[in-house]
């Protein structure tokens, strides 16, 4: 079964194309990759995908609701987590989870699960403007789980954090997979979507240009035998990651 | 889109007032405003009453003759003459008048009492809200000053009367007050609830929640009421005093509220930083206070008062008015609550339209 059906979606704005007719499918319980350089259209192909944005033309499904149509029903079957860090900063850890576990109406017990998975639970009850970028990080995690979604978007989930951090962030997103949850993934570390991806897609100027397990790509536009994703993503788009 | 079951919006708007109030409980610039908000209601209240100390007395007087002693009376250091026509005209004077103000009434033939000689008992009224401590003033100003005059003993029986007309000093410091803290919470307050959703980006991920916009203006439209009505309360602690119809004051005040936060919901709207808030929201307040005061206080053409009727805020002034008279004008004050709740619904409605189109 699909967990995410895209089909010839293209989204304007104000004439700018941002993404041009993109088609991809993502399988139920995959680590999705979606890479490309800035401005490629990433951040926008997740809008449309979340239903903060229509899209100009296409269509998608997310778990067989179409963003635009039942945008109400997808919302409880998904979960996102921004590029930025959007939490409520004067409250702690666990008043940030309750809020959202109310809004999706989970239960109680949900929070201080989410808080054991990842890690917070011994300073749950601090404001979280004293945490460091990765509780923060962690916590946002958390908050896209709380009311255990079929699907995960992870929008640059590890930028700016510690190695030791974004190791914990990539061990929690590997374990999720394992427990079922699809995730969408979007990220400049070509590694980390090699090591973390079932299959990735590369998108460059709002087109993608290569969609394939990390392996396969390799081998189809890799020019040595030891060629990395990031020489295939290079090769692809013409432009360095950072 | 299905629709979802009415418990369920309620869960929504529920979790965000809840929310909302624990937020604000922990935010130190919310803090700060609302003593500064009691502070000048306080300020207002009881500087009247701290800096008239040495004032003389006002004497509000109805000659039914033509006593000679109203000269004398109008020479007075002790008390500040003002000389009426009528009774009705002398209760009406006392009623819209500030602190220390009586109405006293000389009869007939007060000049033959005089040089008979006798004990002068005079008849005089005072505010019903007056304490036992200022009538206590007033009678230490009026009594030896009236006797010093006459030559002869006088005793003035004060009797406390409930005022007539919703528009006098005490009725515009309930609702200037009113006014202030619902201003304040309703057009400066309720607009930072969404402001700061949008600042900390928090919106977006309301945005992929089950919460509609609808939703959300709704839960920011309570909590912006709670908190005007909770500082509102502050007012009724200072003021309650001269409140005879509690109803009246009370759905003053919901609707009081309900106006003043539908603007502050459209401008949280609208507008995308603190700083344009509090710009805008002092701007659009000023015609809004400066019509309240001008429609409660100038001598104005009855055409233009006729029209200044239909002014929120001049609404809510007659209606917080009305409510401290003997007995509330029905016609009159609940067309000042239908205005009110009219400007309301104006206002909410142009918000709900410019949400909804923004999300399709």
């Amino acid at each position: 079964m699909k967990a995410i059906e895209v089909k010839d979606l293209h989204r304007y704005y104000n004439g700018v194309k941002a993404v041009q007719g993109i088609s991809f499918d993502v399988n139920d319980g995959e680590i999705f990759g979606f890479l490309g350089p800035n401005g490629a259209g990433k951040s926008t192909t997740i809008k449309v995908l979340t239903g903060q944005l229509r899209p100009t033309s296409g269509s998608a499904e997310v778990v067989g609701c179409d963003v635009v149509e039942d945008r109400q029903e997808l919302k409880p079957q998904i979960g996102v987590v921004f590029e930025y860090q959007n939490l409520y900063e004067r409250l702690s850890a666990r008043d940030n989870l309750q809020f959202t576990a109310r809004l999706y109406g989970a239960k109680k017990e949900r929070v201080d699960e989410m808080l054991e998975l990842v890690g917070l639970e011994d300073r749950s009850k601090e404001r979280i403007q004293n945490y460091s970028n990765g509780m923060k990080q962690r916590l946002l995690i958390a908050r896209a789980l709380v009311h255990k979604p079929k699907v995960l978007f992870l929008d640059e989930p590890t930028r700016g954090l510690d190695p030791g951090v974004a190791r914990e962030i990539r061990s929690i997103i590997a374990n999720l997979a394992d427990s079922g949850v699809t995730v969408f993934l979007t990220t400049h570390y070509m590694e980390e979507a090699d090591r973390l991806s079932d299959r990735v897609a590369i998108l460059h100027q709002g087109e993608i240009v290569a969609i394939d397990t990390p392996e396969a790509l390799k081998e189809a536009y890799g020019e040595e035998d030891r060629a990395t994703l990031e020489d295939v993503f290079i090769k692809l788009t013409g432009k360095d990651l950072y | 889109m299905k629709r979802t079951g009415l418990a369920n919006r309620a869960r929504l708007v529920w979790a965000i007032v809840v929310k909302d109030f624990v937020d604000g409980f922990k935010n130190k610039k919310l803090l700060t405003n609302t003593i500064s908000i009691i502070f000048l209601v306080l300020l207002y209240r009881f500087l009247p009453i701290l800096g008239s100390g040495s004032d003389p007395t006002r004497l509000v007087l109805y000659d039914e003759g033509e006593s000679s002693i109203v000269r004398e009376l109008d020479r007075s250091e002790a008390v500040r003459l003002r000389e009426v026509e009528t009774f009705e005209a002398m209760v009406y004077q006392v009623g819209i008048e500030d602190i220390h103000t009586v109405g006293v009434v000389l009869p007939v033939d007060f000049d033959q009492q005089v040089l008979e000689g006798e004990r002068l008992m005079l008849e005089a009224i005072i505010d019903h809200w007056v304490n036992d401590e200022d009538e206590a003033y007033m009678r230490a100003d009026i009594e030896p000053e009236l006797t010093r005059l006459t030559g002869a003993p006088v005793q003035v029986n004060m009797v406390r009367e409930e005022i007539t007309q919703a528009d006098g000093a005490y009725a515009f410091q309930i609702a200037i007050g009113l006014l202030l803290v619902m201003g304040m919470m309703g057009m400066m307050f309720t607009p930072q609830l969404l402001i700061q959703e949008k600042e900390s980006r928090t919106l977006d991920a309301m945005q992929v929640s089950p919460v509609t916009m609808m939703d959300l203006l709704i839960g920011k439209g309570i909590v912006g009421g709670a908190y005007a009505l909770l500082m509102s309360g502050f007012v009724l602690l200072a003021s309650g005093q001269f409140v005879l119809h509690w109803w009246a004051i009370l759905i003053a005040i919901l609707a009081g509220a309900f106006f003043n936060v539908s603007i502050g919901l459209l401008l949280g709207v609208i507008l995308t930083d603190q700083k344009q808030v509090n710009l805008w929201g002092f701007i659009i307040f000023q015609p809004f206070i400066i019509t309240m005061v001008v429609g409660m206080f100038e001598p104005i053409p009855n055409t233009i008062r006729s029209a200044m009727r239909w002014f929120p805020t001049v609404a809510m002034g007659n209606a917080a008015g009305q409510s401290i008279t003997a007995s509330v004008d029905l016609g009159s004050y609940f067309l000042s609550i239908l205005v009110m709740f009219i400007w309301g619904a104006a206002f909410f409605g142009v918000t709900a339209f410019l949400l909804r189109r923004a999300e399709k």
